[in-house]
């Protein structure tokens, strides 16, 4: 089977600052990776490259169902990939509903996306989306009276309404307690896995990413020094990816 | 914008220093201000007259005769308001929206939009007034130009500003959700600045209440020619009835746009 993502000899950045690549990574359908790295090591940069939404790499060709992800019409981009990050994803002055909805834009007309914030108008897929991560009793809630879990669960609802086939999702968990990080942990690879989409998703605690994911994907100083199955991953890889501790 | 406010650092207040300077050369200015015509202000025969006009100010016209014109003053004065500000508020969006670059970026048009808005309202109300009435004659429809022509100029501007200060990441990550310009404006940007414009543009209503009632000095009709009779008359009761009415419709804009701005920023 193809591979549903494929990157390339993927480089980015100058020579003298920072610079990522090359990278080479291939990701079927249904996988789900865990990426991890010390800070600086190029996650964000390689998640935000992948994602299409920014520049395109400097050199080499990242790939999605075939197609060149920064070649793609903003609204194919968003069938192809979804990313979700720590935090400030959402609207705060929307509510609930529209900021789950807005996974709709890509594909809504405009007299439909306009009826849809000034109206009572709501999509179905909205309302399942939210039930599906825990929050349909805060459909009409204002997003500013959530907390950073519900606030995470509501970006989540919003890329399951996207429903891309990769599902990208930066440090997702940074900032919620253990017990929450867990949820939406859970939550993710949960969807990912069963809807046949990918999972890439960065971490800072190696611990959660050999927990919870398949597959781990280790990036140092910018390039893949770790890429193995998460049941085969050893401390002394970890030491490695992390530098010695002091 | 209270949370953009808590961000600013709070720096300790030095007793005396610039504080202090700055308090002296100020008052030293408006004393200077006050006999910025060779002599202090209010002497000769002009206490009396000011001792008089304040007399009034405790004596205004409330007969129901008067203030049954005084209301339809207020009446002339509002519309006059209401339809500058239906325009230039309509007008100024837009402008804000093509000046702000958040639709299309070009930097000519951005460039281009903002000198054009700078124009406008570089000219005051009164002058615009002028070239209406020597355009049009005395119509309605020149004084409500006269306030929407430096209005819009004034609108654009602020809520340009104001649009291109949106915090930046709600509105990408839209974007990566596949919405287009426009849906990222509807989505995204004006949901962040709806409060603060709503507040704002309440707050323009105010100042076009005060400008219709200034302009009607130019033989416009409404509360400001009231004034202008009552004065020529030398009947100082019947002018602060009309300048109560501007008062009275000033405050009640206030405290529309306060609720107004409170539904949106809850």
């Amino acid at each position: 089977m193809d591979p549903l993502v494929t990157l390339e000899g993927v480089t980015f950045g100058h020579r003298d600052a920072f610079r990522l690549g090359p990278i080479d990574l291939r990701v079927r359908a249904g996988e789900r990776i865990g990426l991890i790295g010390s800070s600086g090591a190029g996650k964000s940069t390689l998640l935000h490259l992948i994602s299409g939404a920014g520049a395109p790499p400097d050199g080499g060709t990242i790939r999605i169902g075939g197609r060149s992800v920064h070649g793609l019409h903003r609204a194919e981009r968003a069938r192809a990939v979804g990313i979700v990050h720590q935090r400030h994803d959402l609207v705060d002055q929307l509510r609930v509903r529209h900021n789950v909805q807005a996974g709709l834009l890509g594909r809504w007309r405009l007299w439909r996306a306009t009826l849809a914030l000034v109206g009572p108008f709501e999509a179905p897929a909205a309302r399942e989306a939210l039930e599906r991560v825990g929050l349909g009793d805060r459909f009409d809630a204002r997003t500013s009276e959530l907390s950073g879990g519900e606030r995470q669960r509501v970006a989540i609802a919003r890329l399951l309404v996207q429903d891309p086939h990769l599902v990208l999702a930066d440090e997702p968990v940074a900032s919620l307690d253990p017990v929450r990080a867990a949820s939406v942990l859970e939550l993710l690879t949960e969807l990912a896995g069963e809807r046949g989409r990918a999972l890439i998703c960065s971490l800072h605690q190696p611990e959660l990413a050999v927990r919870f994911f398949d597959r781990i994907v280790g990036l140092r100083d910018g390039r893949v020094d770790l890429d193995a199955p998460a049941s085969s991953v050893s401390t002394a890889d970890l030491d490695r990816l992390y530098g010695p501790h002091a | 914008m209270p949370e953009r406010a808590a961000l600013v650092p709070v720096r300790p207040r030095t007793p005396g220093g610039p504080t202090r300077t700055a308090l002296l050369v100020f008052g030293a200015l408006a004393l200077a201000a006050l006999t910025v015509d060779g002599a202090p202000a209010g002497a000769g025969g002009g206490l009396r007259t000011l001792g008089r006009i304040l007399g009034g100010m405790l004596t205004p016209d409330l007969s129901p005769r008067y203030l049954a014109v005084v209301l339809g003053d207020a009446a002339i004065t509002a519309s006059y308001a209401l339809a500058a500000m239906s325009l230039a508020g309509t007008a100024g969006v837009a402008a804000a929206v093509v000046a702000s670059g958040v639709l299309y970026d070009r930097r000519w048009i951005r460039t281009l939009s903002r000198i054009v808005l700078a124009l406008v309202r570089s000219v005051h109300e009164l002058v615009w007034a002028l070239l209406f009435v020597y355009a049009a004659g005395l119509s309605p429809s020149a004084g409500v130009l006269a306030i929407a022509v430096p209005y819009t100029g004034v609108i654009g501007r602020v809520l340009g500003d104001r649009l291109r200060d949106v915090d930046p990441a709600p509105v990408a990550a839209l974007a990566a959700a596949g919405a287009s310009g426009t849906a990222r404006l509807l989505y995204g940007i004006a949901p962040q600045v709806s409060a603060d414009a709503t507040g704002y543009l309440a707050y323009r209503l105010e100042c076009a209440l005060r400008s219709a009632a200034v302009l009607s000095f130019v033989g416009l009709g409404g509360l400001g020619a009231r004034i202008e009779l009552a004065l020529r008359d030398l009947d100082y009761g019947r002018a602060w009835t009309p300048i109560y009415a501007t008062i009275l419709l000033v405050i009640l804009v206030d405290r529309l746009g306060v609720r107004h701005r409170r539904r949106f920023a809850r």
